[in-house]
């Protein structure tokens, strides 16, 4: 019943248009924001990826001197090589250009060499920390302190690439909608369409229908929605990393700037899959929300108000506290960028893990009410539901 | 001992009782299940087919408690239900594949029964049609074929006639009666007409109770002496007697004027046997109190 549930959904015409759809949209976007990024001069981009290249790879005293030569040669002369016409024995044509991305070569470098410093000094504070709070009543702090002590330990950058980009990538999140858009449309139908048609009561008069019916519309709903979803998440990922050429996925997360305090510690091409996972159980959120709110509606239209009504009322838990809920597993850099500490019941949690548990029990108790409703609607809701 | 025993079932929405002690038992053929709206046929029938289970009484199926049955009850019900829409999305054939899966059937059988039941229900040239595009009486055509994909031995038919033009209701009872030769078929219905010469058993279910359970003929038999011919001269007249009597019939009159047969206890201008109709038991049992008869 799963296979044709899923090969139903599959070849529904509407949801394979609005999946497109949302391809070309989804394309269109991500290609505006890069655009941005690349700027529009091809020889400026060229001379960028070529210097960039020259520097990448472990970052050694050698390179390191000359970067700083050329930031300082950069320094000096920005401003007389300003008005300098074009110059084919530079990288991007213009002296002017090689210097601005000396410069900004230059400030990635050091933020890179200088990291290992900066994490011992978290850890020092944290240490502190724990010396000072370590008598009585100090016990959150010095838990809290041991989580920051251990998420800083032997933090260090080794290889060079140009990190600054990945940033493109990873605030990127306007996939997110639409796929909670796609999930809307097709789950906000699921129970009620069968009522409406008067499908429920055929489908419950059957073998397979009477056993596993609602647990079969879930999975077959989460398997859609999460395809359809990797597959846009992929088209991002694709095209911004060609788009870029992003390298440097073996290095850690914190050697992107932005995620110098970073509570993941692993190389950035593990973060990127469990970000993907993140997503995905934020996104599982978002379907069994609209699942319920169609079990709740005898009718599509009052299972459509039912889920919009839902869907404000999660954004609101979100505006409220954002660790509540699924709606920040889709924000990768309000999940990842820091190393939030969140008090729980009087214990320190990491925000990201805190998160990840709310979510987890809200889609476990959301599974749990749906089957309620749907296999004992009939006691709890009256038996005209059939 | 009958095939299908409904015995003593009860049935309350909260403290409403809908179902009082309802039996009645049945063997291959048609029966129909007569009542008017709000009557109980509908929950009788989601008992049935195993959607709600009875506050009291139970049901036999070959001698078996159905509620032992579990899942396995499926495998011996077919059902369509009052006006079913299914998926528009669907081609006819599509949509019987579906059906034929979630009811268990592997795929050599139901290309089989596919194949069989889409031309017992005169739906074969359809079979590429989209389920949307379809008329109410092959969506009715359709919503039989797949109850029957599963060779049921009840088959339950929620006013399968409803809404359809008289060529389409023909077509429909036609095929109901076809497939009433080995299987007990449960036909709920108001529209009386259709089951007068489709149905082997007729019962009768007012406000929840046991009316009356038996054959075509001897329903008529009961209605005899109770209704009346009379005369209205002009429209004015008829519309009185709409008001204050049960009509069941109006047809012109002889001699200008309208004939009009109606419920009532007088002895004279009796309605012979020979032309009381369900639709006349009907109006007799559910029609409301005679007025002219106490006059």
């Amino acid at each position: 019943m799963l296979r044709i549930e899923i090969k139903k959904a599959f070849s529904n015409k509407m949801y394979i248009s609005l999946l497109v759809i949302a391809l070309v949209i989804n394309a269109f976007y991500n290609y505006r924001n890069i655009r941005g990024t690349i700027g529009h001069e091809k020889e400026d981009r060229q001379g960028k990826l070529k210097i960039y290249e020259e520097y990448s790879g472990v970052i050694t005293q050698n390179k390191a001197d000359e970067v700083t030569r050329l930031n300082n040669e950069a320094v000096e002369n920005e401003m007389a090589v300003s008005g300098l016409p074009y110059n084919p024995d530079t990288y991007t044509g213009y002296k002017y250009g090689d210097y601005q991305i000396y410069m900004e070569l230059y400030e990635q470098m050091k933020y890179m060499v200088e990291y290992k410093s900066f994490a011992e000094e978290m850890c020092g504070i944290a240490e502190q920390n724990i010396q000072r709070f370590g008598g009585e009543n100090g016990e959150y702090t010095v838990t809290k302190n041991e989580i920051i002590r251990d998420t800083f330990e032997g933090r260090r950058v080794n290889g060079f690439s140009n990190m600054i980009e990945f940033d493109e990538l990873f605030s990127y999140n306007f996939s997110s909608l639409l796929i909670i858009f796609i999930a809307f449309v097709m789950c906000i139908d699921a129970f009620s369409g069968d009522r409406e048609t008067k499908m429920l009561a055929v489908i419950l008069t059957t073998k397979e229908g009477y056993e596993k019916r609602t647990a079969v519309k879930i999975i077959s709903r989460t398997i859609v929605v999460w395809t359809f979803a990797l597959l846009l998440y992929l088209q991002e990922t694709i095209y911004t990393v060609m788009a870029l050429h992003l390298s440097g996925f073996g290095n850690k997360l914190y050697a992107i700037e932005t995620f110098q305090y970073t509570s993941f510690g692993g190389p950035i091409w593990l973060f990127m899959i469990i970000n993907t996972l993140c997503k995905l159980l934020g996104m599982l959120g978002f379907i069994l929300l609209f699942l319920l709110a169609s079990s709740l509606g005898k009718r599509i239209l009052s299972s459509c108000i039912y889920g919009i009504i839902a869907f404000i009322g999660i954004v609101g838990l979100y505006v409220f506290n954002s660790y509540i809920g699924f709606v920040r597993l889709l924000d990768t850099e309000l999940n990842f960028k820091q190393t939030d500490i969140i008090d729980f019941m009087g214990r320190p949690y990491k925000g990201v893990y805190a998160n990840i548990v709310f979510a987890s029990v809200l889609c476990v108790a959301m599974f749990a009410l749906i089957m309620l409703i749907e296999t004992k609607g009939k006691k709890l809701f009256g038996r005209e539901r059939v | 001992m009958s095939e299908l025993l409904v015995e003593n079932i009860s049935f309350a929405y909260g403290k409403k009782k809908v179902l009082d002690n309802v039996s009645f038992e049945a063997d291959n053929g048609v029966i129909a299940l007569l009542g008017p709206n709000g009557a109980g046929k509908s929950t009788l029938i989601n008992i049935i087919v195993g959607l709600f289970t009875p506050d009291e009484g139970r049901i036999l199926l070959g001698n078996e408690d159905i509620s032992k049955l579990g899942r396995n009850y499926y495998d011996f019900i077919g059902y369509m239900p009052q006006s079913p829409r299914f998926y528009n999305d669907y081609t006819v054939y599509e949509f019987l594949w579906y059906m034929a899966k979630i009811k268990g059937l592997d795929s050599k059988k139901t290309k089989e029964r596919i194949e069989e039941f889409l031309e017992l229900v005169n739906l074969s040239d359809a079979r590429k049609k989209k389920v949307g595009a379809l008329s109410g009486g092959m969506r009715q055509r359709l919503g039989i074929a797949q109850s029957m994909l599963n060779n049921p031995k009840i088959l339950v038919l929620d006013e399968p006639t409803a809404g359809l033009d008289p060529i389409e209701r023909m077509r429909l009872k036609n095929t109901i009666t076809k497939i009433a030769a080995d299987r007990i078929v449960i036909m709920a219905t108001h529209i009386v007409s259709d089951v007068e010469n489709m149905a082997n058993m007729v019962f009768m279910i007012k406000e929840g109770k046991n009316l009356m359970y038996d054959t075509p003929k001897a329903v008529l038999e009961s209605a005899y002496g109770h209704i009346v011919y009379v005369e209205a001269e002009s429209v004015e007249e008829l519309r009185r007697l709409e008001r204050e009597q049960t009509v069941t019939t109006v047809s012109n009159g002889d001699g200008g004027g309208y004939r009009v047969k109606i419920v009532s206890d007088c002895k004279e201008n009796v309605v012979p046997r020979s032309d009381i109709t369900l639709e006349d038991v009907f109006a007799y049992y559910f029609g409301g109190e005679c007025v002219y008869a106490k006059d």
